[in-house]
Formats: structure tokens, C-alpha cells, sequence
């Protein structure tokens, strides 16, 4: 007996080493996705950049004619100058804060009202459902860029506006997503027990639902956020989005009228919106391969 | 059958009385309105905006004008433009048919082109084609559309002679007036940019799902029983693998269209293309909230028949539906 144990506790601990949580298994998972690691990567520095631009940015984005107009990029001017003789690269960084910024907002709208409007009505389901569900029909029955255009008529076009707007006019898709969810773990067993035992809607909803909802929800705003700044560039690109601070999208948009003898005006501020968006892309694909395995 | 059609019809009508109510609402929300844009006019008078508020009944309550307007809209008419005067169906119409030209060429070729490489990908899963696709299609997912049209200018545009950056033919090049090979090939120029464009952003996409319903159904038993019993690999794919595996891409085809419409908002405006996503940018810069309203309706009413007919043609091709 006293020669057998030890034996059993050392297969034991080859086994499983300690007992691991659900999120270091998806952490474990999530390393093995190289594409989504490299994206973790170079989406910290760009956050740690656009953080620093006041101290990173060589000279102030808005002072005319700090060096030649349109010199390509050089040593001193890294991303070259504009037709103003602007620093196109001090005007990257703070571009930077813009666009990056704005994708985390709207898609942290976007799914914040989906979520609430799918769980309840997931949860509640009949008449409630039904009018839910419908309003969300209505808004994604309109084209979503006119839809978007339509608003940013109507509203102000401030960075704030951009944002709500982008988040307001999408979460429709995401509250189907969690309304489905929902529908189908509420009829699941431990829900049922949970409910028999004496629990409360609220608590049902906050403690055993909603964390098994968590795993979609989590992969659908990462994909969110690189969809919202692909937007914002657009409405940019048409002259309608954020213009004080510049963001990528419209130093693009500055860019393509003077691109036969400024071509760096387009290609840097593009790459940079590909990059960002492309790194998002491939994170979503990694936590939900790192979060549902069964889901590919 | 005749009664899903009917339910569905139905349903369609009260989506579309949905989105003329959001759409008035949202409008509803400018501050001023026509009445202060009358205001703003240094040589309008208090009168003169008075005036305009009781002729266009801006003073009435908020559900009359929506019915007043609704009730234009059912008869077709979309009202006056507020920029240019003239009526908004006429201005419509008058574009409807070079957007409508655009999209169905670039729609047909996304197709064309999109799903024997989503066939092929799935056919050879892991294979170095399909890794490649699949690598090609991540990639033209996150890349813009009007940036990618930039580069399209600057590197292929500005250097070939002979390929039109801008307008949709050239002047005095009309049907009828000219030879057909004329005219032909001078329509041919002016789409070489748009359509790239347009089949660029459409086709990642439609890979990716045209691979994913494959997969889905390339794993089926059936289709291992049809392998078992030694039909060769040809019959195997085209005869019960692709024909389930194109169902669901049916139903996308009602969404792709006013996808498309949306999207040829940027495309329009890079290539000055004469359609209506070139009028729409026009009147948000104007803020011309008749002319929005209406593309808002327009919009949705192409994309509630997509849908609709999508529906259908899912019930028909399919027939494990029954209804």
C-alpha cells in the first residue's frame, strides 16, 4: 500500500501537472494559432504607439511645413511630407488613436445592445421575442451602408457620432447570435435545475446562461472591431468620417487626389488599415478555434 | 406552396412598413428641418418660412406628415428633390440602369470565378491549393475596397494606355449610332476598373463559403455510401456533393445583390460610374433627406424581394422542403 501510492500520485501528476482552469486551456489552444499570435503582436505595438503619439511623434501633426512639400519618405520624414508639408508620419500616430479607437467602441456598442436584446429575448421568448425580433428585421431589411450614410446625414459627423452610429446601425446580427444562444441553453437540464432549486430569472440569466454564451460573443467582437474600423475607413474615404484628428481613412482619402506624384500618401495609411483589420480577422479565428474547438 | 408564397409576401409588406417608419424616424431627427434649411437662407423672411412650414404641413402632427408621406410613397411618388427641384423618381430612374448594369456583370463573374475555386479548395482540403486560397481569401476579407482600387489606379490604370479611369463611355459612343464591336468594346474599357474592383471584393467571401458548404456536405454518409459503392470520384462530386452544397449559396444571392448596391456607393464614387450610388453620396452631401429616404426604401425593397425570392428558389431547388 505505502509503495503503491506514491506511484499512483506520480501518473497522476504526469497526467495533468495541476488543475487548470477553462481560460489557461484556451490560452494553451489559443498559442498554437501562429497567425493569431504574430496579430496579438503587432496589434500591442500599434495600441502602444498610438498610446505614446504625443511622445513618439516628431513634430505636431496639424504645423505646416515642417519639411518640403511631398518629399517621399526619408530618414527624417519616415512616411514622407503632404501637400501642406505636413509630417505624414506624426499624423499616422495620431491617426492611429482615431481608428483603432473607434473600431473598439462600436463594437463594443454594437454587442452590447445585441446582447442585452438577444438575452432577453432568448430568455422571455413568445410576444417579446416576437417584437424584438422584428425590429431587428426592420433594421437589417435596410442595405447597412445606406442605412449608415442615411444617420451620418442626419447627425453630426463627430468622432463620438461615428462610433454610436457604426454601433447602433449593426447590432441587430449580434443580438440573433445570443437570442439563439440563449434559446437553446434555456432548455437545457442544469438550467432547469437551476430554476427548480428556487433561482431567480436574474441570477439564472447572470450565473448559468450567459457565461455559456460567452465563447460566440467573445468571437464575434473581435470580428467586430476589424469590421467597424473597415467602416469608419470607408465613410472616411467618401469624405464623411472622422477629420480632426485625421484618421487612416481619411489621410487616405487626402492621399488619393495628389497619389500620381505622392503614392506613399495612400500606400501607408492603406497597408496600416489592412494590417489592423487583417490582425483582428485572424485573432477571431484563433479564439474560436482556442474557445469552441468543436466549432470548426 | 401558394400559401408559403402568400405568408411570406405578407410578412415582406410589413418589414417594408417598418423601414419607411425607421427611415421617417431617423430623418425626423435633423435638426431644423426643410422649414430652418428655408432659414438659413439670408433672403428668406420669417414669413417666408411660415409660409413653407403650412404649405409643406410641417405643423401637423408627427403621424399625419408619415401617413401624408406614406401615402405619396405607395403611389410611387418619391417627392421632389430638395437639391435639384426635379422629381426623385425620375432622377432614380434615370441612374437605375448603369448601377443595375454594373452589379449583374460583377455578380455574375463573382460566381463564375468564386465557386469552382470554393469547389476545388474543398475537393482538396489541406491541400497546397487550398491553403493558398484560403490564405488569399483571410486576406482579401480585410482588405479595403477602395484601397485596393487605389493601388488598382495607380499601378495597373495610370500605367496601360487605354483603360478609362473615370465616366462609363465615351462621349458620342451610343447604341445604334456607332457599329456594335464600337460600342462594345468601348463599354468593355470603361468596366475594366469597376468590375475588378467589385469582383475583388466579392469574391473572398463567397470562397470561403462556397468551401465551408462543401465541406459540410463532402462529409455526409450518403456521400460515402455513393464513394463505397465505386462510383467514380466525378460522379461523386458533381452529381451529390456540389448540388447540396450550392442550396445555401442559393439563398445568399438575395443578400450578394443589395450587398452589392451598397457597396457601389465607393465604387461609384472612385470611377464617377453615372448610377445611383454616385446620386446617394451626392444628396448625404447635400442632405437631401427626400432623395435619402427614397434610396433607404429602394434599398430595402430590393433586398426584402432578394430575400423573398431566395426563399422560393431554396423551396424549389430543394425538394426536402415542403410547404
Amino acid at each position: 500500500m505505502a509503495t503503491a501510492q506514491p506511484k499512483v500520485q506520480g501518473a497522476a501528476v504526469g497526467m495533468s501537472p495541476k488543475e487548470e482552469t477553462f481560460w489557461q486551456l484556451v490560452w494553451y489552444r489559443f498559442r498554437r494559432h501562429k497567425m493569431a499570435m504574430v496579430s496579438v503582436a503587432i496589434l500591442l505595438l500599434l495600441y502602444f504607439v498610438a498610446i505614446a503619439a504625443p511622445l513618439l511623434a516628431p513634430h505636431d501633426p496639424m504645423e505646416v511645413g515642417v519639411g518640403p512639400r511631398f518629399a517621399p519618405p526619408s530618414w527624417e520624414f519616415p512616411a514622407g511630407t503632404d501637400r501642406l508639408g505636413r509630417d505624414l508620419f506624426s499624423r499616422i500616430l495620431f491617426g492611429a488613436r482615431i481608428s483603432l479607437s473607434v473600431g473598439f467602441v462600436a463594437a463594443g456598442v454594437s454587442m452590447t445592445i445585441g446582447t442585452i436584446v438577444g438575452a432577453i429575448a432568448g430568455y422571455f421568448g413568445g410576444i417579446v421575442d416576437e417584437v424584438l425580433m422584428r425590429i431587428c428585421e426592420v433594421i437589417m431589411a435596410i442595405p447597412t451602408f445606406f442605412l449608415l450614410l442615411t444617420v451620418v446625414a442626419v447627425f453630426e459627423r463627430s468622432m463620438l457620432n461615428i462610433m454610436l452610429v457604426i454601433g447602433f446601425t449593426t447590432w441587430p446580427s449580434a443580438a440573433r447570435l445570443v437570442r439563439g444562444q440563449f434559446l437553446s441553453l434555456r432548455e437545457m437540464d442544469y438550467v432547469e435545475a437551476a430554476r427548480s432549486i428556487g433561482a431567480k430569472g436574474g441570477r439564472i440569466v447572470a450565473q448559468h446562461i450567459l457565461p455559456n454564451t460567452m465563447a460566440p460573443i467573445i468571437v464575434s467582437t473581435t470580428l467586430r472591431v476589424g469590421g467597424a474600423i473597415l467602416t469608419e475607413s470607408g465613410l472616411s474615404f467618401l469624405g464623411i468620417g472622422v477629420t480632426n484628428p485625421a484618421s487612416w481613412g481619411t489621410l487616405l482619402e487626402i492621399g488619393r487626389h495628389t497619389m500620381q506624384f505622392a503614392i506613399w500618401m495612400v500606400t501607408i495609411p492603406g497597408t496600416l488599415i489592412f494590417i489592423t483589420v487583417l490582425a483582428f480577422n485572424y485573432i477571431g479565428d484563433g479564439l474560436r478555434d482556442a474557445l469552441d474547438p468543436q466549432l470548426k | 406552396m401558394g400559401r408559403y408564397i402568400m405568408g411570406r409576401l405578407v410578412q415582406s409588406l410589413f418589414l417594408l412598413i417598418g423601414v419607411s417608419m425607421l427611415t421617417f424616424a431617423i430623418i425626423q431627427m435633423a435638426p431644423g428641418g426643410f422649414a430652418q434649411m428655408v432659414g438659413e437662407n439670408p433672403d428668406a423672411t420669417a414669413e417666408d418660412t411660415a409660409r413653407l412650414t403650412a404649405l409643406w404641413g410641417l405643423d401637423d402632427p408627427i403621424h399625419v406628415q408619415y401617413l401624408r408621406w406614406a401615402a405619396q410613397m405607395v403611389q410611387g411618388n418619391f417627392g421632389n428633390s430638395l437639391a435639384q427641384g426635379r422629381p426623385i423618381a425620375q432622377m432614380i430612374g434615370e441612374r437605375l440602369p448603369a448601377t443595375i448594369f454594373l452589379n449583374i456583370i460583377g455578380l455574375l463573374l463573382i460566381y463564375v470565378i468564386a465557386l469552382p475555386i470554393g469547389i476545388y479548395s474543398a475537393v482538396k482540403q489541406y491541400s497546397k491549393f487550398d491553403h493558398t486560397m484560403t490564405f488569399l481569401a483571410f486576406l482579401g476579407q480585410a482588405m479595403p475596397a477602395f484601397f485596393f482600387a487605389m493601388l488598382l489606379i495607380y499601378y495597373v490604370g495610370m500605367q496601360v494606355e487605354g483603360i478609362p479611369l473615370a465616366g462609363m463611355a465615351t462621349i458620342g459612343v451610343e447604341w445604334g449610332e456607332v457599329p456594335f464591336m464600337t460600342w462594345l468594346a468601348d463599354r468593355s474599357r470603361y468596366l475594366i476598373m469597376p468590375l475588378s474592383v467589385i469582383v475583388f471584393g466579392g469574391l473572398a467571401g463567397l470562397v470561403r463559403f462556397m468551401r465551408a458548404s462543401m465541406l459540410d456536405v463532402i462529409h455526409q454518409d450518403y456521400v460515402r455510401t455513393a464513394r463505397a459503392k465505386g462510383l467514380s470520384e466525378r460522379v461523386v462530386v458533381f452529381k451529390h456533393t456540389v448540388r447540396n452544397a450550392l442550396l445555401p449559396i442559393v439563398t445568399s444571392l438575395g443578400f450578394a445583390f443589395s450587398g452589392l448596391l451598397g457597396g457601389s456607393v465607393v465604387i461609384e464614387s472612385i470611377f464617377a460610374w453615372p448610377g445611383v450610388g454616385l446620386l446617394a453620396i451626392q444628396a448625404i452631401f447635400t442632405r437631401d433627406y427626400p432623395v435619402i429616404m427614397a434610396f433607404n426604401l429602394i434599398g430595402s425593397i430590393m433586398l426584402v424581394i432578394g430575400m423573398l425570392v431566395a426563399d422560393i428558389l431554396y423551396v424549389v431547388v430543394d425538394p426536402r422542403i415542403k410547404y
